[in-house]
């Protein structure tokens, strides 16, 4: 009898083992972990991942940009105040008034907040998690995500939770429409949501609201009498709609911006001098966007940073992008240094600078453009 | 006569008096042996050895318990006593554990399901309360009930794109001899809970978020009313304690350290809802302790020492230890030591009163 040590190994046995080992080392390359790159610093290092120190590709913002928080902190909470010391939590959707006041979706604390253009905020709706109309302060919330101010001051809101469409308007708090969840035309409570997230405001062809109605996977178009008298549907949940003509919505879940019968699908991101893998850097679930020059400022789910699209093309302006793996953080520097957690809305002041909710690290970013992309040179008085 | 002269002055001292001598004897031999049993807790005393680091450790009812979890022994929960030690649970894992009432309750899960536990304190006739293959989270016994969080889908289901519509988590109790869960409120948090007790009618939760830069609350939950009041958030993952007077004590990256957090602050909300910084400039990683002489701070690092909660404008002072020991845990009047140079394959503690 042959002692068992001694016995040949199947030549099956071994094709497996060899094939799960080829199948493995072409999984790591995919991914990116055994590929090396120049280094997006410019000082020919190879860029590292801070949190294994594992040499994978990595593309960075650009040193022209400049980050910082205008109001809050990584601490949730519900504190009004001047700059670090007002506290949001969870904070969604943005939008700017003609005074250039900041309104916030602060999702998680029930509350619509506004940032005066000096950095105080204050809350201007909500208290606790509920549904109520009435005052300003007794009114009641439910996880609202979107907002939107129109020409006149009246603030709209995408309740979510409560799958309503909120007004804000002299200190009141009304119910445009919806009641409860659903999908159904009319007007006013007949009209049925599903978790609206966003609401985009468009004076052409006549004054009236875009909601992007996530579960219905649908774009409610709203009059402001609140009737829903038509809309579209879109290949899965939509999560930001920009006016224009025609109006571009961005849906993560199709990894696409949707605009007319244009679809802009996995769009690329400029890899720079960074040795990555093309495939591996593509906007893959575009949440939110504004307009730009020739383009459009964008946010994407699964990168920590803010990009500039323009002819088919992402360019990166702030943060980082690991391809696959997000790489969160909250540091305030030039956009080459600057982290950012998971971004959603995005708003521009037309005045050279964007603001983001970065939402899950509880505030609001500020991010100075580059003068080649509506920034402004500062001098001094 | 003789006999009668011998017997006289034992007469003299009569009856009353040989019982008040009786009495002092006995008072004097209670005072002689508990002067000995300081005296041998003033003495590093062994407690006992094993051979996976312990995490969670906490002293009560005359025993200390910990879990620990290793690929091959899995998740326990143990208890050491002067009795001796025993393994009290063993499951695939063991998420936490909990004290109060003479009842010892612990969640633990076998393959996918989760169960919730209760025994008497010593680990004697365990039964299941609660199973499922969601995980139940966090664990507090008090006022006749066990309470822990589950966590309720979320509202949308590709809850990356909104994540406040990610799922929730839904604080439930139970009586301890058993019966239907009941919801007794809902935090709008996503991830991670730990149930810190009862105080009063009202309960202390703490819950984490760990998407980096990661963030702590602190709710509290007065029970019967529907909505929980956050009286705390910091940045990163804190520890926190509930005291027996209803104190919350925390832990928060400090606000005197520039860039990535490498110090910490010690902060307490007293019962009235007042915060303070207690210490500052404390070092990373630790776990907090009550103790009957006040709230410490463990540090859980290499050569780990105890640090009274104290001032702010203070560096903060580490309660002395013996040479040779370091600090690893405390509770009630002791705490527990572990000889400086350890064994990596086995660990002994011994325990000694605290200074």
């Amino acid at each position: 009898m042959i002692p068992k040590s001694k016995q040949q190994i199947s030549p099956k046995i071994t094709a497996a083992v060899l094939l799960s080992v080829l199948v493995m080392v072409q999984w790591l390359w995919w991914r990116g972990l055994v590929t090396k790159s120049k280094g997006g610093d410019g000082s020919g290092r190879p860029n590292q991942s801070l949190a294994t120190g594992v040499n994978i590709p990595v593309v960075i913002g650009r040193k022209d940009v400049f980050v910082e928080t205008l109001a809050g902190a990584p601490e949730p909470g519900d504190t009004d105040g001047a700059g670090y010391r007002a506290q949001f939590d969870t904070p969604m959707g943005l939008d700017f008034d003609r005074q250039g006041n900041l309104y916030v979706a602060d999702s998680r604390n029930h509350r619509i907040r506004r940032i005066t253009p000096s950095g105080v905020t204050t809350t201007l709706a909500g208290s606790k998690p509920g549904y109520a109309d009435g005052t300003a302060a007794q009114a009641q919330f439910f996880l609202p995500c979107g907002v939107v101010v129109s020409p006149d001051g009246t603030i709209y809101v995408a309740d979510t939770g409560n799958h309503r469409i909120r007004r804000i308007k002299d200190g009141q708090v009304t119910t445009l429409a919806g009641s409860v969840s659903g999908r159904a035309d009319g007007q006013g409570t007949a009209v049925k949501f599903n978790l609206p997230c966003a609401v985009t405001y468009t004076a052409s062809p006549k004054p009236l609201l875009y909601v992007a109605d996530s579960l219905n996977r649908r774009v409610r178009i709203l009059d402001l009498d609140g009737s829903v008298t038509g809309g579209w549907d879109v290949p899965g949940v939509p999560t930001a709609v920009l006016a224009g003509n025609p109006p571009t919505v961005a849906v993560p879940q199709a990894g696409a911006f949707l605009s007319g019968t244009k679809t802009l699908r996995n769009l690329p991101i400029d890899l720079g001098e960074t040795e990555g893998k093309q495939s591996d850097f593509t906007l893959r679930r575009p949440l939110s966007l504004c307009v730009a020059p020739g383009g459009w400022f964008v946010t994407d789910a699964e990168q920590c940073g803010v990009f500039y699209v323009k002819e088919g093309k992402a360019f990166l302006l702030a943060g980082r992008s690991h391809g696959h793996t997000p790489f969160p953080g909250w540091e305030d520097n030039d956009g080459h240094r600057a982290l950012f957690g998971q971004v959603s809305a995005i708003a521009s002041d037309g005045k050279g600078h964007l603001y983001v909710s970065d939402t899950s690290s509880n505030c609001i970013r500020r991010i100075t453009l580059p003068e080649d992309l509506g920034g402004r040179r500062e001098t001094l008085p | 006569m003789p006999v009668a002269s011998q017997s006289a002055p034992f007469r003299a001292i009569g009856r009353f008096h040989w019982r008040l001598i009786a009495l002092v004897l006995l008072v004097s031999i209670a005072a002689f042996a508990l002067a000995q049993r300081r005296k041998s807790l003033a003495q590093p005393r062994l407690v006992g050895t094993t051979n996976v680091f312990p995490i969670s450790i906490r002293h009560a009812e005359d025993a200390w318990y910990w879990r620990d979890q290793t690929k091959d022994t899995g998740g326990r929960l143990m208890r050491i006593s002067a009795s001796g030690s025993q393994v009290i649970a063993k499951a695939d894992a063991l998420s936490c554990y909990a004290l109060g009432e003479g009842k010892l309750g612990w969640i633990e899960r076998n393959g996918r399901e989760w169960t919730v536990l209760l025994a008497e304190s010593d680990g004697s006739n365990p039964r299941s309360l609660y199973k499922n293959t969601a995980e139940p989270m966090g664990i507090a016994i008090a006022q006749g009930r066990i309470y822990w969080l589950n966590r309720v889908p979320a509202l949308a289901r590709d809850s990356g794109l909104f994540p406040s519509l990610s799922p929730t988590l839904e604080v439930v109790s139970m009586s301890l001899s058993g019966g239907k869960p009941n919801s007794v409120a809902l935090l709008y948090e996503s991830e991670d809970g730990e149930m810190l007790g009862l105080h009063g009618n009202v309960l202390a939760i703490a819950t984490y978020r760990r998407t980096l830069p990661g963030s702590f609350c602190l709710y509290r939950v007065p029970l019967g009313e529907a909505f929980p009041v956050r009286v705390a958030g910091e940045r990163g993952l804190s520890r926190s304690l509930l005291t027996r007077d209803g104190d919350l004590y925390w832990t928060a990256p400090s606000k005197e350290v520039a860039g990535p957090p490498t110090a910490i602050t010690l902060r307490r909300l007293d019962a009235n809802g007042r915060a303070e910084t207690l210490s500052d400039w404390l070092p990373l990683s630790g776990e907090l302790y009550e103790t009957t002489e006040g709230v410490l701070y463990g540090d859980r690092s290499i050569g780990g020492s105890l640090y009274p909660a104290g001032r702010s404008d203070q560096f903060p002072e580490p309660l002395a230890v013996p040479v040779g020991y370091t600090a690893v845990a405390a509770g009630e009047g002791l705490m527990l030591l572990a000889p400086a140079k350890a064994d990596s394959a086995q660990f002994t503690f011994y325990e000694m009163s605290l200074p």
